[in-house]
């Protein structure tokens, strides 16, 4: 009897255990934006009136003849060249197949923002993208559906690249630099691109690199209207544009790095 | 094994861990004085703001706002709302920065119309409508002296979620009123101080509020943006 009672209890003692195992999934739910719960005690913060001692958003810009000269050209070929072209696109394109590209390509990408989180010391979020890229890769049809979406404990992290993973190891941005075509960027994340460049796995394992490019020049079309709605956004309502723009990229990769 | 010695010991232990656990309690709450005033303002900021989004998402989702007769009307409603919960002047004033005591109040009040005017024509008279907007409000952020609070929220449009935090202060009516919205990390105040900044060091308040003005009268001629619908997932 005694025995017996013994064994049951070790029992309810590992199912307990294994209960609370199971259950720390929940406490990634609450990655998700949770309302009507109580909340938690706010954080005590710094300085939420700095706009006169900080100058966070201020960047060097030596090279701003340059940078001004690039910016008007990438405006219009984003405005005047690309923004009709891609009208044309989605006019003819089913919106299900530029998501599935969407996702595709995002998935693809994989291996990339695993290496930064990693790098960046974050294996909870290097975890999630992989479990992320198992879901979507096998079920989700090679990546086209991005099925992991709906699922809670998974929920997306922050999208990590060797720029973001630079400035948390501390490089300073350098300067602001605006490329033809890709944009706004500053000399880390400059370096940044380049690292994964050569970082992506992918290409070292086809035989047509310039393939894959081509693939990922379209992915990036396929999703130009966010990039053409998010540009909009800054400088249709700003007084001057270059700044506006320059001072938004730098303040949202400040955030990124962040977080 | 255990379960015995539980059955047996519980009506003996109930009574001492109420005891137990009224005082932790007890001097939790005295030790969290200062914590406790913290999160007054930040609930009492975060009720303030509520308030006015949920008055806000009201009118937007009433049918009639999709209607190019009854909009005009709505759409002062919504700006009514908006001039309660924003405070121009301290949005201004901080666009400004350094330069502001050298405005005269008669250009401090222009340049805040203005701004107003630029604001109102950039995101209100561009939207359309509700198409299924949730605001989810995810915490806050209190400053040091407790006097300002950052609510954060989240912003779901059509499966995208778009981080908005909005600073806040009390007013001399001891309201509290936003002075910044940060969206994705981006400070909208901090932005046009860069642009304003340049502005004012090559030209007068004057021009500075001339070119405000300019703008807001050349966003309302633009077209809305066309197609809302983005891609989901990203």
């Amino acid at each position: 009897m005694a025995a017996g009672s013994f064994r049951i209890n070790i029992a309810l003692c590992t199912a307990c255990l294994a209960c609370a195992l199971l259950l720390t999934p929940a406490a990634a739910r609450a990655d998700m934006p949770a309302e009507g719960a109580p909340h938690a005690p706010p954080t005590l913060s710094a300085d939420l009136d700095d706009y006169d001692t900080s100058n966070e958003d201020m960047v060097a810009d030596p090279l701003e003849g340059w940078n001004r000269m690039w910016f008007a050209v990438n405006d219009v070929l984003l405005l005047k060249v690309i923004k009709p072209v891609h009208q044309g696109y989605v006019a003819v394109t089913p919106d299900e197949l530029r998501s599935g590209v969407n996702n595709f390509f995002h998935n693809l990408a994989f291996p990339l923002r695993f290496l930064n989180c990693l790098l960046q010391g974050k294996p909870r979020e290097a975890g999630v993208e992989m479990g992320r890229f198992i879901i979507n890769s096998t079920v989700g049809m090679a990546g086209f559906i991005d099925v992991a979406k709906k699922d809670k404990p998974i929920v997306e992290p922050d999208k990590e690249d060797f720029g973001q993973t630079l400035g948390a190891w501390g490089a300073g941005e350098g300067f602001y630099i605006v490329w033809p075509l890709i944009g706004p960027s500053t000399l880390r994340d400059s370096v940044g691109l380049a690292g994964d460049y050569f970082a992506d796995p992918i290409p070292y394992m086809m035989d047509d690199e310039w393939l894959y490019m081509g693939g990922r020049a379209y992915g990036e079309f396929n999703k130009a209207d966010e990039t053409i709605a998010g540009y909009e956004a800054v400088t249709k309502s700003a007084v001057e544009p270059y700044t506006s723009v320059r001072n938004a990229y730098i303040q949202m990769r400040r955030a990124k790095v962040a977080k | 094994m255990f379960i015995p010695a539980f059955r047996r010991g519980a009506p003996l232990a109930a009574p001492l861990f109420k005891t137990l656990s009224c005082a932790l309690l007890c001097v939790l709450l005295g030790w969290s004085g200062p914590a406790l005033a913290a999160s007054d303002n930040a609930g009492a900021a975060r009720a303030a703001l509520k308030a006015s989004v949920d008055r806000i998402l009201d009118i937007v989702k009433q049918p009639g706002y999709t209607d190019p007769a009854q909009r005009p009307a709505l759409m002062d409603q919504v700006e009514n709302e908006i001039r309660i919960i924003f405070d121009f002047r301290e949005f201004s004033a901080r666009t400004v920065g350094m330069n502001w005591p050298s405005f005269t109040p008669d250009q401090q009040d222009r340049f805040a119309e203005s701004f107003a005017s630029l604001l109102r024509a950039t995101y209100l008279e561009k939207f359309d409508g509700y198409t299924g907007q949730q605001v989810l409000f995810t915490g806050e952020l209190v400053s040091g002296k407790g006097d300002k609070v950052e609510v954060q929220t989240t912003v779901v449009i059509k499966d995208k979620q778009v981080p908005v935090a909005y600073r806040m202060l009390q007013n001399r009516q001891q309201r509290w009123v936003v002075y910044d919205v940060l969206i994705e990390g981006v400070s909208m105040v901090k932005n046009y101080r860069t642009q304003f900044q340049d502005l004012l060091e090559k030209g007068t308040p004057d021009q500075l509020i001339e070119r405000v003005r300019a703008k807001a009268d050349e966003v309302r001629k633009q077209p809305a943006p066309a197609g809302q619908a983005g891609l989901s997932g990203n």
